[in-house]
């Protein structure tokens, strides 16, 4: 077991701590509960929110926008990345417009997206694909550039096929750049996805931040917003630890 | 010719990877690298402009604009001094919080390089931040702090400080330990080990952090905007999308995107001149 005591422990210190000076500044008056909240309050919510089911109909709903996204995303991306990465000519003339794209404030075509798809899930969807499809073309064409020639010239002189080829040295040797691109990916499908919410969207966790926002319903937002960063942390350690188990077979040989 | 991995960008999240690499520095290679990229630009615009032309496609054609109508809503917000108002305004929350930032993240990641305690202390709700999205919090900061240059600050500091602050942390724990005991052994105190190695040690690091805040810090000021305000380029580009008019925000869009680009260009170049005064 890797498991550490000491960081773990100071972690949670530090996390309750904040929580008791949240709750001590609002009992004291410090704090204007109506802002604010306080971390009972908002435990509160959560409770009630989870009981009436609303807090279960809004993490599905982002749930699957999310994974949706993801798999479109990831389809579309692996197969351009392998290309970029596979020719230089296309690697040089697309390489402006990936970057572009990349930088592009994808969020801000929500009126775009809405007028095609009409407010929901759809435009949500779409949205976050063009959020997360970019690292993923730009990870992978790195990950099959970053295969070792080496190994390819090694695999042709003993006749290997391209399908062979690809399926046997291309995909394993790039796959942790290719990971990598998913770990970003699934950072920016978090964002996308809520972000679109607040915008396009007309159900989930982002959807409900904006709504409770707007009835001046503070501590329900907050749960959301804290039902969100969970779903965050927890999608980055799972994507962390497949990331190290697609990649434990590899030995590092300096 | 190296082809070994390179590495995955400093510090932990979100950095955008490196260019692809492209091999090959002869002359033919240079002129290829710039006409096929103009040409690939002008063949996506060629596409584009055709596919709106063509009506027959369907419902959605009329949606994706096309761009030479782009091109004169550009030109039109440019010439009756809609767009330099409006970029004014960017600008200023932009240079603020980016500023604020900074000067949040630098001292905060050297810190948490240089303590152990105040790096354990501190890196859950780092991380746990790290891991919200940051913008999903637009409307809880908007109740807090009301519409206006306030909440576009607040936003692009959330969301600009956390680059900084990893890769200041990664840059001082990352240098070179015989460099820190050589230090040591010659008598170097607290303070002079801090000035004299750790800083410098780690000032490329600290670059690269600010270069990946850029981005963000430009993506924070235009959704912040688009979310609730009253100037800057995303409140116009939401006045425009709200009329459904989108040739201006399709322009608007790729106007931020090039912006974005260039300044992450020139950053890169930036970067690279303190690389190699480094001499890795």
């Amino acid at each position: 077991m890797s498991f550490r005591l000491r960081p773990f422990l100071l972690g949670t210190a530090s996390l309750v701590l904040i929580c008791v000076v949240w709750q001590v500044l609002v009992a004291a008056n410090v704090l204007d509960p109506f802002l604010v909240a306080s971390p009972s309050k908002v435990g509160q919510a959560l409770w009630n929110q989870s009981k009436s089911g609303v807090l279960w109909t809004n993490i599905r709903v982002t749930g699957i926008e999310l994974v949706v996204a993801l798999a479109i995303s990831t389809a579309i991306g692996i197969p351009l990345g392998v290309i970029l990465g596979w020719y230089r000519r296309a690697a040089e003339a697309l390489d402006p417009l990936v970057w572009l794209q990349y930088s592009a404030p994808i969020v801000a075509l929500y009126p775009v997206f809405t007028l095609m798809f009409g407010l929901g899930s759809n435009a949500v969807v779409a949205l976050t694909i063009l959020l997360t499809v970019s690292p993923i073309i730009i990870n992978t064409a790195r990950g099959v550039r970053s295969v070792d020639r080496r190994l390819v010239q090694a695999a042709r002189s003993f006749g290997a096929s391209d399908g062979e080829l690809f399926r046997k040295v291309v995909l394993p040797g790039s796959m942790p750049l290719v990971m990598a691109g998913m770990r970003l990916a699934i950072g920016r499908a978090l964002i996308g996805v809520a972000v679109g919410e607040l915008f396009a969207g007309n159900a989930g966790l982002g959807y409900s931040v904006s709504y409770y926002g707007g009835l001046l319903r503070t501590t329900d937002m907050l749960a959301s917003v804290i039902v969100i960063g969970v779903i965050g942390v927890l999608l980055t350690v799972a994507a962390g630890v497949v990331e190290r188990r697609l990649d434990s077979w590899r030995v590092d040989i300096s | 010719m190296s082809t070994s991995v390179s590495p995955i960008p400093a510090g932990r999240e979100d950095a955008p990877p490196t260019p692809i690499p492209v091999a090959g520095d002869s002359l033919r290679a240079r002129t290829e690298r710039f006409w096929l990229p103009a040409l690939a630009i002008l063949v996506v615009l060629g596409i584009w402009e055709i596919v709106a032309q063509i009506n027959g496609l369907g419902i959605w054609v009329q949606y994706i604009s096309n761009p030479i109508d782009a091109a004169k809503a550009g030109w039109n917000m440019a010439t009756s001094g809609e767009l330099w108002h409006n970029t004014t305004g960017s600008l200023e929350a932009f240079v603020i919080g980016f500023a604020i930032s900074a000067a949040i993240g630098v001292p905060l990641g050297l810190l948490m390089g240089w303590s152990r305690i105040a790096r354990e202390l501190l890196d859950p709700p780092i991380n746990f931040l790290n891991a919200t999205p940051r913008l999903a919090l637009l409307p809880v900061i908007v109740v807090w702090l009301g519409i206006g240059l306030k909440s576009t600050i607040v936003v692009v500091v959330l969301d600009a400080v956390i680059p900084v602050v990893f890769n200041a942390m990664a840059g001082v724990r990352d240098v070179d330990v015989r460099l820190v005991q050589t230090a040591r052994s010659f008598g170097a105190s607290k303070p002079e080990l801090f000035r004299k190695i750790l800083l410098p040690a780690s000032t490329p690091a600290i670059i690269t952090g600010i270069r990946l805040a850029v981005a963000r810090g430009v993506l924070g000021v235009i959704v912040a905007e688009l979310y609730v305000s009253t100037a800057g380029i995303g409140h116009l580009i939401q006045t425009y999308g709200q009329a459904f008019r989108v040739n201006q925000v399709v322009f608007l869009v790729i106007l931020v995107a090039v912006f974005g680009q260039l300044l992450n260009l020139a950053l890169q170049k930036f970067e690279r001149r303190f690389e190699s005064w480094r001499g890795v």
